[in-house]
């Protein structure tokens, strides 16, 4: 079986996690060149966008943004008190037999899971879709200890064949097309080349339907943690993810501290959202609520339950207040469908496994803003993603606040200088008048006599590398309004 | 436990909070019943959530049929021949009593019972038959618990699952699977604890991961048959 070479990203770094300092533009910029990848992510964003639209419509009418604010003081509500619930979760799940551990790091949270699977002696790991395994890289940590990992999600199970990484939170591989699919499977498992969606899928069941049944653990992720009762809850559509908490003897959910909540009537309004925005349905196909381990009288379930609590990085966030409500996110991947500039650089763009406005926003918060100071300004603050937010996260605005906190930290003083100024010039009224007649003349001697400058000079480089700036009208509404015999204060 | 000891992670939790010692949260105080939409006005409100139940199933992907509780072994046989079933797996239930079983075998139709082997449930039984605990109007969803009468595996397996549903067992919304008797009442004493799994049931398994194309049947059953057992 001939291993392809893990491929890299466009920059020659690794698609996830490039290391260093990486810059999305020039990602993007080759991104942009794929005209398949283009089609292939603008349909399917749009599609997904409509669909969340007409489900909300339909379930909630006109009190879609009502509904919305409610869910997102529910999440702030939680985290605003999240060492109350932790502490309250951590008690009721230990009180029904599921065995807790709590991770600072990411590294930790990994060397958890490896010393559970070592000491149950786990050869074979059946492993469903979770966005924080993604981020720990946990999969790669346990083939590292010689234990094989398999991705059951057919999406993600696709990307791990073919040594890919995910490129959307909900729909992993909106990226591949059905050819690479097809080549993928014939290549490592041996399969007849098919490019029939339904034949691929049946080729992925029969292969993963055997893991199943071998695997002696299995691992998860959870979308909420309902403090009231203990509970880990799980949405998922194929059925892997019932698979792996229910068939193998030892069940380990790794869950971000963020995922939270009071007690089952936030589940419900929360529920009620998260599929309708992901996908359009009213829920997923299945949502599971786990309480503990097998129970004596039960049939069947796994005989342990763990679950790792991680916090890398997380609690950064809380303690920032400005910051604090990205961490309502509830990862059903509406902002990325809805974003323009996602739909156009696409994700692998954001090399994080977050990407999209929630990804340029939470990225440089948990992994810092240094190596990810370009992601923030990957946005046209258009607001589309604050609209299609279930849990109201003002991400436009947290995106301007990153912004901020990055020129404070990084900006060369020439560049404050002269934002200061602008900023006193521009709340002054004579100094405004005299700064927009400047204004008007340093543009019209770098137009060259066109109506649009298509570059600008020296500094100012910037504003025109992405855009194109239409030139200022010939008489400003000011002074227009004032030959009309307008008043003016 | 292991990784990082609770109070050392508690503290990390508080100090990011800039609390120095444990707190009490207030109630939250937005009502979240403001979701809960109402059943259309009807004289009859069983057959209003029945109608409405039955219409959201559908729409997710799952048949639906009311019948009569005495009339269950003739559809139960109806269906399986239909849909040329030869192995089935029964759940242990007043509904499926041992006179399905013997219209069932007399029919030429195996049946296994939750002693079935685990080659036998993955290589050979066609569909499970089970008894759902209640199932959910607003959503359209089933919803199956963990218990000493069904396994977990039974509605999972298999490539068809049908599920008999008592019509009192209906509920309006999520909310009401947390009331008192509920599935999810954690709070009363009768209720004796939380089933380790309770699932919801919203469509037969289903995948749109290969260029948007929707497939059913991944890994779960891609056949869901409801009956509502009046």
């Amino acid at each position: 079986m001939n291993q392809p070479e893990i491929p890299t990203s466009v920059d020659g770094k690794p698609i996830l996690f490039p290391g260093g300092k990486f810059d999305i533009r020039t990602r993007a910029e080759v991104f942009l060149q794929d005209e398949v990848l283009q089609v292939a992510v603008r349909e399917a964003t749009t599609l997904k966008d409509q669909a969340r639209r007409d489900a909300l419509e339909k379930a909630f009418g006109d009190d879609v943004a009502e509904i919305r604010k409610l869910a997102g003081a529910i999440k702030q509500h939680t985290i605003d008190h999240l060492d109350h619930y932790l502490e309250q979760w951590i008690d009721r799940a230990e009180a029904v037999g599921t065995r807790v551990h709590l991770a600072t790091t990411a590294q930790e949270a990994n060397r958890i899971v490896v010393e559970i699977a070592r000491e149950e002696g786990v050869r074979l790991c059946v492993k469903s879709k979770s966005m924080v395994t993604e981020e720990t890289q946990l999969v790669p940590q346990l083939e590292a200890a010689g234990i094989e990992t398999v991705e059951t999600d057919l999406g993600e199970f696709i990307l791990q064949i073919d040594h890919d990484a995910p490129s959307h939170i909900v729909m992993p591989m909106i990226h591949k097309d059905r050819s690479s699919v097809a080549r993928a499977f014939e290549r490592v498992l041996g399969a007849r080349y098919t490019e029939e969606p339904e034949e691929l899928t049946a080729i992925a069941r029969d292969h993963l339907r055997g893991k199943y049944r071998e695997a002696d653990l299995g691992i998860s992720g959870g979308n909420f943690l309902v403090a009231e009762s203990g509970s880990v809850v799980i949405c998922t559509n194929e059925g892997n993810g019932r698979f792996c908490t229910s068939a193998p003897k030892t069940h380990i959910a790794v869950v971000g501290i963020e995922k939270l909540i009071t007690g089952f009537d936030d589940l419900s309004v929360l529920l009620h959202l998260l599929a309708r925005s992901a996908t359009g349905q009213p829920l997923t196909c299945y949502t599971q609520i786990l309480t503990g381990p097998k129970q004596p009288q039960e049939l069947d379930g796994p005989e342990q339950m763990h679950v790792v609590l991680v916090d890398a990085g997380r609690t950064k966030i809380l303690a920032d207040p400005e910051f604090r409500s990205a961490l309502r996110c509830i990862r059903c991947g509406a902002c990325l469908n809805a974003c323009p500039v996602y739909r156009k650089v696409t994700g692998h763009a954001y090399g994080s496994v977050y990407s999209g406005p929630i990804g340029a926003v939470i990225t440089p918060l948990l992994s810092g803003i240094d190596k990810n100071s370009t992601l923030p300004e990957a946005s046209s603050l258009c607001g589309a993603c604050n609209e299609a937010c279930p849990v109201d996260i003002d991400l436009s605005g947290l995106l301007v606040g990153l912004r901020r906190k990055i020129r404070k930290q990084r900006g060369s003083w020439p560049e404050r200088m002269a934002l200061r100024l602008l900023g006193f010039a521009f709340s002054h009224t004579i100094s405004y008048r005299i700064a927009s007649k400047l204004q008007r003349f340093f543009l019209l001697c770098i137009s060259g006599g066109s109506r649009t400058i298509h570059s600008a000079p020296g500094p100012f480089a910037g504003w025109t590398r992405d855009r194109d700036l239409n030139l200022p009208a010939r008489i400003s509404f000011r002074d227009r309004w004032a030959r009309k015999g307008g008043r003016i204060r | 436990m292991k990784g990082t000891s609770r109070e050392i992670f508690l503290e990390k939790v508080r100090s990011a909070l800039g609390r120095s010692g444990r707190s009490e949260p207030g109630e939250f105080s937005g009502d979240r019943e403001i979701i809960r939409r109402p059943l259309p006005q009807s004289s009859d409100e069983m057959s209003a959530r029945i109608g409405l139940f039955t219409e959201r199933a559908t729409e997710v992907g799952m048949q639906v049929e009311l019948r009569d509780r005495k009339d269950i072994p003739e559809f139960l046989l109806g269906w399986i021949l239909e849909q040329k079933i030869s192995r089935v797996l029964l759940g242990q239930d007043p509904l499926l009593d041992s006179d399905l079983e013997k219209r069932l075998q007399s029919e030429g139709i195996d049946i296994c019972k939750n002693d079935v082997g685990l080659d036998q449930l993955y290589d050979e039984v066609d569909c499970g038959i089970t008894v759902a605990s209640a199932a959910v109007v607003a959503t359209g969803s089933l919803v199956l618990t963990s218990s000493d009468r069904e396994l977990r595996l039974a509605s999972l397996v298999p490539p068809r699952h049908l599920v008999l549903v008592p019509v009192s067992r209906l509920v309006d919304d999520l909310f009401d699977l947390s009331r008192e008797g509920g599935v999810l009442d954690s709070v009363s004493p009768a209720s004796g604890g939380i089933p380790s799994c309770v699932t919801l049931v919203t469509g037969p398994s289903k995948t749109a991961d290969i260029e948007g194309v929707l497939v059913t049947g991944v890994h779960g059953p891609g056949t869901v048959q409801i009956v509502l057992v009046e």
